[in-house]
Parts: C-alpha cells; sequence; structure tokens
C-alpha cells in the first residue's frame, strides 16, 4: 500500500470511528453516508470497509452487534457500534487531526504570506 | 466477466476464512452487494453496467479478499480451522494408536527383578509383536493366564516352536510359539 492509500486508510478510520460514535450503523450504511457527507471524496473501494471494520473489532474499538433483517428488502443487517475503548480512540485521533490540521495550516499559510 | 455471485466468490476464496466467519463475511458483503446492486438499478442500468460499477465501487476481489484474510488474522483462522478438525485428528490418532498397539508395538512395565539384571525392575519395555521368532538371550514378554511375563530365551527346539525361557527363581518354562507376544526392542529403566 503506498503512502497516500494509507494516510487515506487512516482518515477513513477515525471517520468511521465518529460515524459509529453517533449511532450503530451496518456497513453499506457507513460507507454510504462516508460517501455523501464526504461528497464522494471517500466513495471508492467501499468493500475495504470490511477489513477496516474486522481489523477494529479485533482490536476492541468497535463490536459487531445485533443482526437485524431489514422489512423491505430482507436483508440482514449486522450493526456495528463503538465501545469505551473506541470512542477513547476516537477522541486521541480526533485530537491528533486537530494538530495536524493546525500544523498544516500555518505551514501552508506562511509559505503564502513569505515574499 | 465476473456476475457478482462470481465476484463474491472470488473474494471468499481468496480471504479462505474458518466457516463461521466465512458464513458472516459473505452474508455480510452478499447484502452490501445487494443494496448497490439495487442502487444501480434504480438509475436504470443494464446488468452488465450493475456489475462494472458494483465492481469498481466494491473494489479488486483479489485485493479485497487478501485484506479480509490479513483483518481477520490469519494465524487466528487457521488455529480456527484447526480447532474444528481437532476431534477428528484425536478420534483418528486414537484409532492408529490402538491399532499399533494391537498389532505392531506395545509398551509393558516390568515390576519386578524376574529378569534381571537386563531387564531391572521398574523397567519399560517396547515390545515389536511382529517378531515372534525370538533367537537365544532375546528379551521377550509372553502371555500366560492372567497377564504378561518377561523372560529371557534360553534356548529354542530346532523346529522352532516351543522356546524355553529362564525368569530368576522360577524354573525354565516351556512356552509355545502362540504365547510369545513379541520381541523387546527397547528397554528404559526408571529405577532409581
Amino acid at each position: 500500500m503506498d503512502s497516500r492509500a494509507q494516510y487515506r486508510r487512516g482518515c477513513v478510520r477515525t471517520l468511521v470511528l465518529e460515524l459509529l460514535s453517533r449511532r450503530p450503523m451496518y456497513g453499506y450504511e457507513i460507507a454510504s453516508t462516508l460517501a455523501r457527507q464526504s461528497e464522494q471524496v471517500f466513495s471508492l473501494g467501499q468493500g475495504t470497509l470490511y477489513p477496516l471494520l474486522y481489523s477494529l473489532e479485533r482490536k476492541g474499538l468497535i463490536r459487531a452487534g445485533k443482526e437485524e433483517r431489514d422489512p423491505e428488502s430482507g436483508r440482514k443487517r449486522l450493526y456495528y457500534e463503538l465501545t469505551p475503548k473506541g470512542r477513547r480512540s476516537l477522541q486521541e485521533d480526533l485530537d491528533t487531526w486537530s494538530q495536524i490540521v493546525r500544523g498544516m495550516t500555518l505551514v501552508l499559510r506562511s509559505a503564502h504570506v513569505q515574499p | 466477466m465476473y456476475s457478482l455471485e462470481e465476484y463474491l466468490n472470488r473474494i471468499m476464496e481468496i480471504a479462505d476464512l474458518a466457516p463461521r466467519d466465512a458464513k458472516r463475511v459473505r452474508s455480510e458483503l452478499q447484502a452490501h452487494l445487494g443494496e448497490l446492486r439495487d442502487a444501480g438499478i434504480t438509475q436504470n442500468l443494464s446488468e452488465s453496467e450493475v456489475t462494472i460499477m458494483v465492481r469498481r465501487e466494491f473494489g479488486s476481489p483479489e485485493e479485497l479478499g487478501a485484506m479480509i484474510a490479513k483483518a481477520r488474522g490469519r494465524f487466528r483462522t487457521y488455529l480456527k480451522k484447526q480447532a474444528r478438525r481437532l476431534p477428528l485428528t484425536l478420534a483418528a490418532a486414537l484409532v492408529l494408536a490402538l491399532a499399533i498397539k494391537a498389532t505392531a508395538l506395545q509398551a509393558f512395565r516390568v515390576t519386578n527383578d524376574a529378569a534381571s539384571p537386563r531387564v531391572p525392575a521398574c523397567s519399560r519395555v517396547l515390545v515389536n509383536k511382529l517378531s515372534r521368532h525370538p533367537d537365544v538371550d532375546d528379551v521377550v514378554v509372553f502371555r500366560v493366564e492372567h497377564g504378561y511375563r518377561v523372560g529371557i530365551v534360553v534356548r529354542t527346539q530346532a523346529d522352532g516352536r516351543d522356546i524355553i525361557v529362564h525368569r530368576n527363581g522360577e524354573p525354565d518354562t516351556v512356552l509355545a510359539g502362540s504365547q510369545i507376544v513379541g520381541k523387546a526392542i527397547f528397554l528404559y529403566s526408571y529405577a532409581p
């Protein structure tokens, strides 16, 4: 995996934790919400969401909860929810993200300001 | 060109998960692909266009299968598969052990000094049951009415049918060939 893909994956990890902190969601719902709310920035490679979910589950950051059947389509939906450990990890991710954004902004802005 | 079912099969084939995990992952991916397919149909796409769209949005099956295998833990998957086979493996090992014991090799514990000093008390002997025609000086295990005895062959009859065995403190015993369990091939003494 190249560094750009890794960077993107790191972002998706934080965003998945953020979405699940709001309410339990199933795979397709996470992928479509991510695509919609990011205005399609995170729309491709939806399948890679599952390896990410399984790895978060193994690390104890999320858990697969109840499986429900959608009354309309009849499809089974496995809902994921955030664990307390996941919530702490999300907070750390958000703190790191704030620092990165601040640092990047300061440096990039200074590049424009300097002659 | 893959159909969606073949596409899913390919992912699962590469992921190669333990059965229970495979069932869950398959059902989850199937539901997701179904949703994507429905979304495509709503946009009036043809079946082949839907497949292309799903493949583009979902990713390469080979890459995805490998990522899922890694995420579920290859070693964990291996252990889960082995655990599933464990009862069968144990049963096969037991049958094999009993078959070997019945036909080829059997271990005996020697509790007295009747064959001392060659075989002191507190020894174990491993008997080759396939070797039932011992020579002079061989250590043998033979059957008596209530159990087994160990002794040293002192003489064999010319026709090889009767074997005379020595045990300390007892008169030499003449044994029929059928009484011989086998020749000891390995001695292990654990006496202090």
